[in-house]
């Protein structure tokens, strides 16, 4: 079996559930008959269906039917303007210190790359003096250019771009490690809504104390599709 | 409220013996008001939702919210469903979604311990499922006490084994063994595609076949 590749090995599970077209059943027909281990593991992959599907979920008592039913009832004939709760997670915060570190390391690759090749692509900078800054607008090269010699090395640009983007690297780190983002205490919030409105698109404002500053959070919640659930809520950033 | 025609006990998939024949019918008429029809559809369906959601989430408490929330949902889109789709995969739909929902909220909040593999409760639970599960998978007329055993310690091998998978993969997999539902199905009712179900479908019987090892040998 470890000699047949995984990506058959998946196409032969899918097999087994009649989900492949006349194709894919054909390479897979052709692999069975070269490959007669195949055929157990087919048969294991349905034994295991087979099992999985006798294990019965215990039963609803009838009390707890009756309790539910009830429950069901009593909730569809609130008034639309009653609140159905729904609960939504604050949105992780911890993706944005990495956000900040690429961001740097972009900035800093980005200007160091404009550096380098203005010494490796064949241009030179004049003198610099007092006060000028190294990346001053390049000249290009001619023949009768009355500054030519002036070459920058392209060497000792190379290791000032590896350092500065070196310095770039630990300063984003510093960062990632000593950056506190704000964020909030508690990771759960309880929104109050109309039950009737999962036909509207709306946005909603959410302010949580954390440590006693007030963070407002917002949420959009798109026109419903389907039976979409409140998986939807999506975090807005402000 | 004890009339219910559906087959969940029996853990198979397939529709509830009474068929679904008449449910555009019901649904029509729980959409004029009538709550008696709406009734209907609850006591036909509740025992087959409310074995996807214990499937999911394994634990009756939230599997009973679950049963709750998908009727309490599908009562409030019904105007959605008419001359349209079929009730029950639509409402089993609702009841996946909300089931993985909880799954989430259940882990994040940390407040359940999801499919403990020790505690009373839970083994005790499970052992009553596992010792019916053997009973309606053994051929009774055999009447062979070690094929019996066998099947038994089978079935709680599996029970076990499906504790460890991942949920995403133990969804998928129970989706589609015990519910029966199409890659596409699964696919839209878990809202990724239908790639992503046909590989972790794979991954998690890779996965049952390598704990469960000797049990899987097939004569």
């Amino acid at each position: 079996m470890s000699t047949i590749d995984e990506k058959l090995q998946i196409k032969l599970s899918a097999w087994c559930d009649g989900e492949l077209d006349g194709a894919g059943c054909a390479d897979i027909e052709r692999l069975l008959a070269e490959h007669p281990e195949l055929a157990a593991i087919a048969a294991q992959y349905r034994k295991l269906d087979a099992a999985a599907a006798a294990l019965p979920a215990p039963r609803m008592s009838e009390r707890a039917s009756r309790q539910v039913f009830d429950g069901i009832m009593a909730r569809a004939a609130q008034e639309p303007a009653a609140s159905a709760q729904l609960v939504h997670d604050v949105p992780a915060v911890s993706g944005e210190k990495w956000d900040r570190v690429w961001s740097d390391i972009r900035i800093g690759v980005a200007a160091h790359a404009r550096g380098d090749a203005a010494s490796t692509t064949g241009n030179v900078l004049t003198n610099f003096s007092k006060g000028q800054s190294r990346d001053a607008e390049p000249v290009a090269i001619t023949p009768n250019a009355p500054h030519a010699g002036n070459v920058v090395q392209t060497t000792r640009w190379r290791w000032f771009s590896a350092a500065g983007i070196a310095a770039m690297l630990v300063g984003a780190l510093a960062i990632h490690f000593f950056y506190k983002p704000v964020t909030p205490a508690d990771n759960t919030v309880a929104i109050d809504l109309p039950s009737t409105s999962d036909n509207d698109r709306y946005e909603i404002s959410v302010e949580y104390s954390v440590h006693g500053d007030a963070v407002v959070c917002y949420y959009l919640k798109p026109e419903a599709r389907g039976n979409d659930t409140d998986r939807d809520w999506r975090w807005l950033p402000d | 409220m004890n009339n219910d025609t559906d087959s969940a006990s029996t853990g198979t998939a397939g529709e509830p013996s009474g068929g679904d024949a008449e449910d555009p019918r019901l649904v029509e008429a729980a959409l004029a008001g009538d709550a008696q029809a709406f009734e209907t559809l609850f006591v036909k369906y509740r025992q087959r939702v409310f074995a996807v959601a214990w499937r999911l989430v394994r634990e009756e408490e939230s599997a009973l919210d679950v049963v709750q929330d998908a009727f309490v949902r599908a009562y409030e889109e019904l105007e959605k469903l008419r001359g349209e789709a079929r009730f029950y995969p639509w409402l089993r739909k609702i009841a996946v979604n909300l089931a993985i929902d909880r799954l989430r909220q259940m882990r994040r909040s940390k407040e359940v311990s999801l499919f403990t593999r020790s505690g009373e409760d839970s083994d005790e639970g499970r052992e009553e499922i596992v010792a019916a599960a053997a009973y309606a998978t053994v051929d009774q007329r055999e009447n062979n006490p070690g094929r019996q055993a066998e099947v038994m310690e089978f079935s709680s091998a599996l029970s076990d084994a499906l504790l460890k998978l991942s949920d995403s993969h133990r969804a998928v997999f129970m989706l589609h063994a015990a519910e029966g539902m199409s890659y596409k199905e699964i696919a839209d009712a878990l809202g990724c595609n239908i790639g992503t179900v046909m590989s972790r479908l794979f991954y998690a019987r890779k996965r049952l076949q390598e704990l469960l090892g000797a049990h899987l040998r097939v004569e």
